[in-house]
């Protein structure tokens, strides 16, 4: 056994942060929240805090990188170094350098690109308190960040993670679980459609724990999805044309 | 010249104009900061945090506590660290990668403050002489630029500092699951006041499109006995001793000011 | 107050319009791609989405800032930096092209005795569907806002439509701006 692994996950059917096997935590999502951005999104989920802030399009820096055809998109996953327990060095670590891809592919499937060819469309995701599943997290406020700064796209992207935990599929994993659980099945969904565009696996699960957990992630997401339509739609207005 | 400073250059001519009917361009007085938000404790995984807003913008701070070995010459006392990261999300003039001189600039002011006013009382963060003391780590972390982020990237340190409580040691393991109620040694809370010079006109507090036409810059360190611990003056321009003085009176003066939110 | 439109919400089908701005389709349907109001084009059947959070473009009667880059017989070329009202920074570099026709009222013998390299001029975009994009400073409003010294690259002074070197004494003239000097507060 793992030091520090908690003698069971599960108690009474209960998971230790008291939720039920298919509930997500809290989440507080809110759009616009920087000045100097573009679009920006503030993300609570569970213990996390991420802020995501989206520039652009806009001119492309070094210049070789820019595409004739599309827009290049870029995103940046980074830790602070007081968001974890034992301090995190600044500067960018392998894991952080994997995420940031894996976010960025996950949204160039809905960003229409080919409008803004030769430009550049940055968003930068900083967790500033992490406990686990920052994940999906980050490319849910991403996503907001997204929309929020008026960049065309099919559809949000939203994601949520499955897992195993002491035999059994749960929805949303919390760091305890992240560590010390079977499985983490983090996915990202375009809602409308249906199209899964970001998914890792990490650890075990037969054919059939995989289908129930990969079902209980996307119903995790569609939830997670009309809570980032609430936020742009408090900063947007829906029938009344908002604060703008 | 590129792009943004020639905007800036042609903004200046329109600063000054404003200036000149003894107004700043968002309708200020010339010695009065925009207002002031700190919240102490906003990132719980820091063992003490704050976020400052001036204006618009917003720093945020983490303290974290570990255990190094001393450095030789001071065997007796803990170690204090401070960074500043300039994230990109703060600003289109922000890059990603390895801090550059502005971040480098900008933390080591912070630190020199700290430092200099004795803000923590080292001595008492050693634990084994020559062996073991408390790491305090002081990350500054730039959320959003509006300008003049030495004096609310001092006031995010400090409170921090004073937000900050000692987690549980057991058997030389940090518990830092658990907090105790030990707060930091606290002895000194060191405000900076910064102030642009554009053109002959002098403010406290610069927003961003000040600070993008500013041609000298200055900054005063002052303990809570009105003491200068720390100044760094910044830019091309310059002052006269005459004006430097008068600005370290009317720093002081802005420094029990801004020691007020720290109460 | 205009209904506001989500992304990925459907707004049509095919056979009533066909997608105009910031709208795509996908099966028959139409959608909007950024949140927005809708506007339809009867004229040309289309229906658009006008963002709430707008992506600078530029367009006819756009009045923008810009840098003299070359100063050629017939034209001078204009990298635009900045068009009035908008937040933020275009997604691409765009440039201009001023036409010696298009630069006042009256005839013009010599272009450089209107503009220089390095010139910061305020000018009206005329032509958005060309690239560079044409403009013109024939209004008073228009013309070089700020000027730098050809001899020691000191900002001129403007002195009875005519712009003074203060620190060498130089005298140079320009199609000057009625603005000349005051800056933008855009």
């Amino acid at each position: 056994m793992k030091v520090g692994k908690p003698e069971k996950l599960i108690v009474n059917g209960k998971r230790l942060d008291g939720r039920a096997f298919d509930e997500l935590r809290p989440i507080k999502i809110k759009a616009g929240v920087l000045k100097r951005a573009d679009g920006s999104c503030y993300l609570e989920w569970g213990k996390n805090k991420i802020i995501a802030a989206c520039y652009g399009p806009r001119e492309v820096h070094p210049r070789h990188l820019a595409r004739p055809d599309r827009a290049i998109l870029r995103c940046v996953y980074k830790m602070a170094p007081f968001s974890v327990k034992e301090r995190k060095k600044p500067g960018p670590d392998r894991r952080s350098v994997e995420l940031s891809k894996v976010i960025t592919e996950a949204l160039e499937n809905v960003v229409f690109l080919n409008l803004f060819p030769r430009s550049a469309i940055d968003v930068y995701i900083e967790v500033l308190q992490a406990e686990g599943g920052t994940r999906c997290a980050s490319l849910t406020a991403a996503s907001v960040a997204l929309a929020d700064a008026g960049v065309p796209m099919k559809d949000l992207v939203a994601a949520c993670a499955a897992g195993k935990v002491d035999g059994e599929i749960v929805l949303d994993l919390f760091e305890l679980e992240d560590n010390y659980g079977e499985a983490d099945l983090p996915v990202g969904i375009v809602p409308r459609t249906g199209e899964i565009t970001l998914l890792q696996m990490d650890g075990n699960l037969t054919r059939e724990e995989f289908e129930k957990a990969l079902d209980l992630a996307i119903k995790g997401a569609l939830q997670v999805y009309e809570l980032q339509k609430a936020a742009l739609k408090e900063k947007y207005g829906g029938e009344n044309g908002g604060e703008q | 010249m590129e792009s943004n400073s020639i905007v800036a250059s042609i903004k200046k001519d329109y600063i000054l104009t404003v200036l000149e009917t003894g107004k700043r361009v968002d309708g200020r007085e010339f010695d009065e900061y925009r207002e002031i938000e700190i919240i102490r404790g906003y990132a719980q995984r820091a063992e003490g945090s704050a976020l400052v807003r001036i204006g618009n913008t917003q720093v945020l701070a983490g303290v974290k506590l570990s255990l190094a070995t001393p450095f030789p010459d001071t065997p007796d006392e803990g170690i204090l660290s401070t960074t500043a990261e300039l994230v990109p999300l703060a600003s289109p003039s922000f890059d990603i990668g390895p801090p550059d001189e502005r971040a480098i600039e900008l933390s080591r002011v912070v630190d020199r403050a700290l430092r200099e006013s004795n803000a923590l009382d080292l001595e008492k963060l050693c634990i084994v002489p020559n062996e073991k003391v408390w790491l305090v780590n002081v990350d500054i972390y730039i959320l959003d630029y509006d300008g003049n982020l030495f004096d609310a990237s001092c006031l995010a340190a400090i409170s921090a500092l004073l937000d900050a409580r000692f987690p549980k040691l057991e058997d030389d393991k940090i518990i830092y699951e658990e907090k105790t109620n030990e707060a930091l040694p606290i002895k000194n809370k060191p405000v900076e006041v910064t102030f642009a010079k554009i053109g002959k006109y002098t403010v406290v507090d610069p927003n961003l499109e000040e600070e993008e036409v500013m041609d000298a810059r200055i900054t005063f360190g002052i303990t809570q006995e009105n003491e200068l611990c720390a100044l760094q003056k910044g830019l091309r321009g310059s002052f006269t001793r005459e004006e430097i003085l008068d600005l370290f009176d009317k720093a002081i003066e802005k420094a029990k000011e801004l020691r007020r939110y720290l109460e | 107050m205009k209904k506001v439109v989500f992304i990925g919400e459907e707004i049509a089908n095919l056979e009533e319009f066909l997608p105009g701005k910031n709208t795509y389709e996908d099966n028959g349907k139409i959608y909007a791609s950024t949140i927005g109001t809708i506007s339809i084009d009867m004229k040309e059947r289309k229906i658009n989405v006008i963002p709430k959070n707008d992506i600078p473009e530029i367009k006819e009667n756009d009045i923008v800032i810009g840098v003299v880059e070359e100063v050629k017989e017939k034209f001078i070329i204009v990298n635009i930096l900045k068009k009035k009202g908008a937040k933020r920074s275009f997604p691409k570099k765009i440039t201009g092209l001023l036409h010696i026709s298009k630069i006042k009222n009256g005839f013009v013998s010599d272009i450089a005795m209107e503009f220089n390299l390095g010139d910061i001029i305020l000018a009206k975009v005329v032509n958005s569907k060309r690239t560079p994009v044409l403009l013109s400073t024939m209004e008073d409003d228009f013309g070089v806002i700020k000027a730098f010294c050809y001899a020691c690259n000191t900002p001129l002074t403007l002195n009875e439509n005519k712009l003074k070197c203060e620190r060498c004494g130089r005298v140079e003239v320009r199609k000057i701006s009625k603005n000349y000097g005051k800056g933008i507060n855009w």
